[in-house]
């Protein structure tokens, strides 16, 4: 029989934060340097549209590559809660469709499988993301009932080898990842590496996809982005979610979009944001250990300045804190 | 209502080797072939054979039983299924200092081996148990007493995590739905009941479908619910999600007929 207790869940964290400071000062220098580009966006009114293409344009090889490419958009739509901040918001997805369009992309697809919630019906109407969806003509993709492919994950700290995945996402030209800005029980933070956990079909492995909690959430997050590499991660933090999330928080007014090519350089930009030491969650731990980018210096902030604040978090999380 | 037109949509949907994707155009899926022959579509037995492998196998007995000819064409499945069914089980977890707010060590089934038991697979499995007349075995038992600790506070079931890290989860209405159809009447199916019938505040072709399925499986009244789920049945048409199309099929059957496509006997 496996045990599960708070301290088991917390004591992976704190001895990363313990026993690897001098080491560090080597993986610092070995970062490849990253651009994030960080805006300022205090609502979801017309202007986000304009705001997300001219993000997109200062990425030059994004902006080759979307050229007559299936563009893939990975939102993060978990929940049906008018009245908390759980998913992307709708908007925002529909200024990122809109903009890779304008990139020049053949198809633009955005495709979820959350991970509790099977009627995505429900969800997508529920969300508003159906009306954003039908005026731009974009399709939405049930990943969680699409028709999988085997793939052998490339890190495997999992241990599973292999997974079945979403084919429409492993298919991508571009998968991008549209995440939401949330502090997360588990893991410490959602953002865009974590929602990848949304290419993984429920029809496979059920809601919810319990062979990723029994590998490690952090593995299985680490091992999802380490296959997959999205080619570009937004994260929606103009309404974020701070303390009991992903799902139970509380709504916080970050007034920021975060947009860059390297998924764990912005993570960690936003990991910053949030009042977290980014090199305590471990999955961007791992991920740097791994060739990704999370050391404040390796990361050349792009846009304007946002203040970061400290979000609440519950108890057992406060030692991610910066 | 017209359900023959609507069970001709699902059986032109079907596969040339027998079983039903979740979309045109994709190869079938375990799920929808289940679903297909619980609303009275005739899957062929290699069809069923290749639905009965993973999670779905758990409904599949359950979905045979109110259909004769299938039910005695795919018996030798089925008794299979059965033994499966009694000898799978979830992974159980010691929870030391109560971050689940759930007993983890109840067996129950689980999605995948090796996973943990959850709510719907364990309601496809005592449905199924049940339609096989072994609703009295440990294992059944063992079942609903996880069901019945998986309960939401709000009178509904989730996936499974009724209470996380000392906080409330809300309920789902499909999986209540589940639930409610695999427990005999009771005061906790009550409460579920009353979960159900706040389907209005979250409407869709699936919640309204398990809403008149869970309803019809314990003799309540169902109101207008069959006449919307029509409504959005017929809407959809030939661009319905297969599986939401057989679900549909199944609840408008339920609360046309005597019969549940589920559930043997209606409580």
């Amino acid at each position: 029989m496996s045990k599960i207790t708070r301290r088991a869940l917390l004591g992976g964290a704190a001895g990363l934060a313990a026993a690897s400071t001098g080491a560090l000062a080597w993986r610092e220098v070995s970062q490849p340097q990253a651009r994030v580009t960080v805006r300022r966006v205090l609502d979801y009114g017309p202007g986000l549209s304009r705001t997300v293409q001219e993000v997109l344009s200062t990425y030059p090889e994004l902006a080759r590559r979307a050229k007559g490419a299936r563009v893939v958009l990975k939102p993060n739509l978990v929940e049906f809660h008018p009245d908390r901040p759980v998913n992307t918001h709708p908007v925002l997805v529909g200024a990122v469709a809109e903009a890779f369009f304008r990139l020049g992309a053949k198809q633009v697809i955005v495709a979820e499988g959350p991970g509790h919630r099977r009627d995505t019906e429900l969800l997508v109407e529920g969300s508003g993301l159906d009306v954003v969806l039908r005026d731009i003509g974009v399709p939405f993709v049930d990943l969680n009932v699409d028709p999988p492919r085997d793939v052998t994950l490339r890190h495997d700290h999992t241990g599973l080898g292999r997974l079945r995945l979403a084919g429409t996402a492993v298919g991508a030209d571009l998968l991008v990842s549209v995440a939401k800005m949330k502090t997360h029980h588990w893991a410490g933070a959602t953002l865009s590496m974590k929602n990848l956990f949304g290419v993984v079909p429920g029809a496979v492995y059920g809601w919810p996809k319990n062979p990723l909690h029994w590998a490690g959430i952090d593995n299985a997050v680490f091992d999802l982005w380490s296959t997959l590499t999205p080619a570009f991660a937004i994260v929606d933090g103009v309404v974020a979610m701070e303390g009991d999330g992903p799902l139970k928080g509380e709504a916080v007014p970050m007034g920021c979009i975060v947009l860059g090519d390297q998924c764990p350089a912005v993570d960690a930009t936003c990991a910053r944001l949030m009042g977290l030491n980014p090199e305590r969650i471990r999955y961007l731990n791992a991920a740097m250990w791994a060739g990704g980018t999370v050391s404040a210096r390796r990361i050349e902030l792009l846009g304007e300045t946002v203040e970061a604040r400290a979000f609440k978090l519950l108890p057992h999380l406060e030692h991610f804190r910066a | 209502m017209d359900l023959a037109a609507l069970m001709q949509l699902l059986r032109d949907a079907q596969l040339p080797d027998g079983g039903w994707p979740y979309l045109p155009g994709q190869p079938a899926a375990a799920e929808v072939t289940v679903l297909a022959a619980a609303a009275g579509a005739a899957p062929s037995l290699s069809a069923l054979t290749a639905a009965s492998e993973g999670w779905a196998g758990l409904l599949l007995p359950a979905a045979l039983h109110s259909h004769q000819p299938q039910r005695e064409a795919a018996a030798a499945l089925v008794s299979r299924l059965v033994e499966r069914i009694l000898s799978a089980e979830g992974q159980v977890v010691e929870d030391e200092d109560g971050v689940l707010g759930h007993d983890a060590t109840l067996r129950a089934w689980s999605w995948m081996p090796g996973t943990a038991p959850w709510v719907e697979p364990t309601a496809y499995a005592l449905l199924s148990l049940a339609a096989c007349g072994q609703s009295d075995h440990a294992r059944a038992v063992e079942g609903r007493k996880m069901l019945l600790n998986r309960q939401c506070r709000d009178g509904g079931w989730n996936y499974g995590n009724p209470r996380v890290l000392d906080t409330d989860l809300e309920s789902e209405l499909g999986v209540t739905a589940w639930a409610v159809m695999a427990l005999p009447p009771s005061d906790a199916v009550s409460r579920g009941l009353d979960r159900v019938l706040r389907v209005r505040e979250e409407e869709s072709t699936t919640s309204l479908a398990l809403a008149v399925l869970a309803l019809t499986a314990h003799d309540a009244p169902v109101g207008d619910l069959p006449d919307r789920l029509y409504a959005r049945l017929l809407r959809g048409g030939a661009s319905t999600r297969l599986d939401r199309l057989a679900l549909g099929l199944c609840a408008l059957h339920a609360a046309a007929d005597t019969t549940h496509p589920f559930v043997l006997e209606r409580r």
